[in-house]
């Protein structure tokens, strides 16, 4: 609970209004396992709907984002097939006022509408999301880390697919453990201070190992195929599509 | 150490097998006088020759990409402060003394800085507050200069980087990863998917090139304002004849992911990238792989005159006299992973990775 509180203030102190509304602010920086370990789902979907609104949350109406994701694999915990996801903010649209600020639906962006580094999606997307457990009477959520917990998946013409943040995967491993969810010493895959960051075992493909060394894009099985290993070595629920949500 | 006595044995024995088979022929040489037989049977000479050549070929191959423990007499390679402790992504140097660098943002809520260095390497102090990820900087004179973001955001400083103003905004998905600059007009940005920025009017504006790639591209650099490269994802090279209108694919005999280039002031391009590949291209074609039997991530690499030097994961440095030719990799002096290299002259370099680590070639 205290973690989920933590979190909680974590992204409120988020809410600043500065022009460069995609900048990536200063978030707690997490690595992998500190990620997979931290979410309490975990899936791959595309997104479907997009519905921006105001709800009576904590006392008082706050700005949302409702987002519905198609689920195709779940990699930790139980996850309907239609998901929605609620974030608190609204997405910055890109659009630049007179004076250069960001703007949404023509009015300037301010710190009431916005969370800086909300990770904002729009519909076809298809991501990979680590999300937090809903916080704030069960209402919202948020990917892991803000921005560093949704990673946007490509496929190439050649049919690999690849994923990654908007930070291009930095620190993934090599971010050091930062107490949200688990010590250092709790490490059981990622060991960011080792010349070899992926501890051997833990069924993991030469692929997979190999992640470690990669910069930018991951390709997505071998991504996941870790993110799994991950999550079972931490005897985290393993991932499930069920008809309704838990 | 070991590596210069290697070659002067080497040159030595070469000396004594050419005076041994041709013991009339005056040899004219700077190295020291060696003690030569006046006369052996020929049975014994041929197996003198034979064991000496033998030796030859051992410590010749000893020598190119082995690990020594010193570096050319002069200068070396010392540990510089660290600036910050956030990761350095990109170091660019203006002359021996003077040079910035940029980075990660600091999580505990500080946000980032633009360092500067005006004692060569010595110390370095914060110029100006980012609150970007700032992927590489590049100063074309003392006032003129670009950083370019993860988040795809361009700013330009002509204060020497006291003062920066954004000339491109974000884009959500695009990361840049490598600029270059060849003069204060003309430029060339390139990032994630296939993504290439240019701009002629000093980045007031940026003009997005298609080159038909969607592979992630992680540097660019050009030797005329006609003639540049850019270096990628899958051993992607893509070369350019009209600055950068039109981009072509080259053969680059490797499938690894190449993340550093550079251009020797003769025209050879040397790019460096995942697993120790280290690739050549004279002219900047007809690329060849230059074995180095090394396994290590090499992100950066920098020329000056002949000498080129590669850095990479666990502090990985390798160096160059002979324009790439071959190489020679020098113990590590930090084993945290160094993510940009640049030299202002053959004797004067930083490297700079992760944790804010500077290494400094003084």
């Amino acid at each position: 609970m205290r973690t989920l509180v933590s979190l909680a203030v974590l992204s409120m102190t988020t809410l600043v209004a500065i022009p460069n509304v995609d900048a990536h602010h200063a978030v707690l920086r997490f690595n992998l396992e500190e990620m997979t370990a931290t979410a309490n789902r975990i899936f791959v979907g595309h997104c479907t709907a997009v519905e921006e609104s105001h709800e009576m949350i904590a006392q008082g109406m706050m700005p949302v984002t409702r987002y519905v994701f198609e689920v195709e694999r779940a990699i930790k915990g139980q996850v309907t097939r239609q998901i929605t996801v609620e974030q608190l903010g609204h997405p910055s649209h890109r659009a630049l006022g007179k004076g250069g600020e960001a703007t949404m639906h023509g009015e300037v962006v301010t710190s009431k509408t916005i969370i800086h580094g909300m990770s904002a999606y729009q519909v076809g997307d298809r991501v990979l999301l680590f999300l937090i457990p809903n916080y704030l009477g069960g209402k919202v959520t948020y990917p892991v880390g803000l921005y560093q917990g949704a990673f946007f998946v490509t496929k190439m013409p050649s049919g690999d697919e690849f994923a990654r943040n908007t930070i291009n995967n930095m620190g993934l491993f090599t971010a050091p453990y930062n107490g949200t969810s688990m010590a250092p010493t709790d490490a059981k895959v990622v060991f960011p201070e080792r010349e070899s960051p992926l501890a051997e075992g833990h069924g993991l493909s030469v692929k997979s190992q190999s992640l470690a060394t990669k910069r930018g894009r991951l390709p997505l099985e071998d991504f996941l195929e870790l993110i799994d290993r991950i999550n079972v070595a931490h005897g985290g629920e393993k991932g499930s599509i069920v008809a309704s949500g838990k | 150490m070991s590596f210069h006595l290697s070659f002067f044995v080497a040159h030595i024995l070469i000396a004594q097998i050419v005076v041994a088979s041709q013991p009339r022929r005056v040899i004219v040489s700077t190295l020291p006088a060696v003690s030569l037989p006046k006369s052996r049977p020929p049975v014994v000479l041929a197996r003198l020759i034979k064991l000496r050549l033998l030796a030859v070929v051992l410590i010749f191959l000893l020598g190119a990409c082995a690990e020594r423990s010193g570096t050319r007499n002069t200068p070396q390679w010392v540990a510089g402060p660290n600036v910050g402790k956030l990761d350095l992504m990109s170091v660019d140097l203006l002359d021996a003394k003077t040079g910035w660098v940029v980075g990660d943002i600091d999580p505990g809520g500080a946000g980032g800085a633009i360092y500067q260095t005006t004692d060569g390497c010595k110390t370095w102090r914060s110029i100006t507050h980012t609150d970007e990820i700032l992927t590489t900087i590049h100063f074309v004179n003392r006032t003129t200069g670009w950083v370019t973001g993860l988040a795809g955001r361009i700013e330009r400083t002509d204060d020497g980087g006291l003062s920066w103003k954004v000339q491109r905004n974000e884009r959500e998905g695009e990361p840049l990863n490598g600029m270059f600059f060849i003069d204060e007009r003309r430029g060339w940005v390139v990032g994630g998917s296939g993504l290439v920025l240019r701009t002629t009017n000093g980045g007031e504006t940026w003009t997005q090139t298609n080159t038909g790639r969607i592979e992630d591209l992680w540097a660019v650099r050009f030797s005329s304002s006609e003639h540049g490269w850019i270096v990628g994802e899958n051993g992607l090279i893509l070369a350019t004849t009209d600055g950068g209108n039109t981009w072509a694919p080259q053969t680059s005999q490797t499938s690894r992911a190449l993340l550093g280039l550079t251009i020797t002031p003769s025209n050879v391009a040397i790019a460096v990238g995942e697993a120790g590949t280290i690739l050549r291209g004279e002219g900047g074609s007809n690329w060849s792989v230059v074995d180095c039997a090394l396994t290590v991530t090499l992100s950066s690499v920098a020329a000056s005159d002949k000498v080129v030097i590669a850095v990479g994961s666990r502090g990985a440095t390798l160096e160059s006299t002979d324009e790439g030719r071959s190489w020679t990799a020098m113990s590590a002096l930090l084993k945290r992973d160094l993510n940009s290299i640049d030299l202002s002259d053959p004797t004067h370099g930083v490297a700079v990775g992760r944790g804010g680590v500077t290494q400094c070639l003084q």
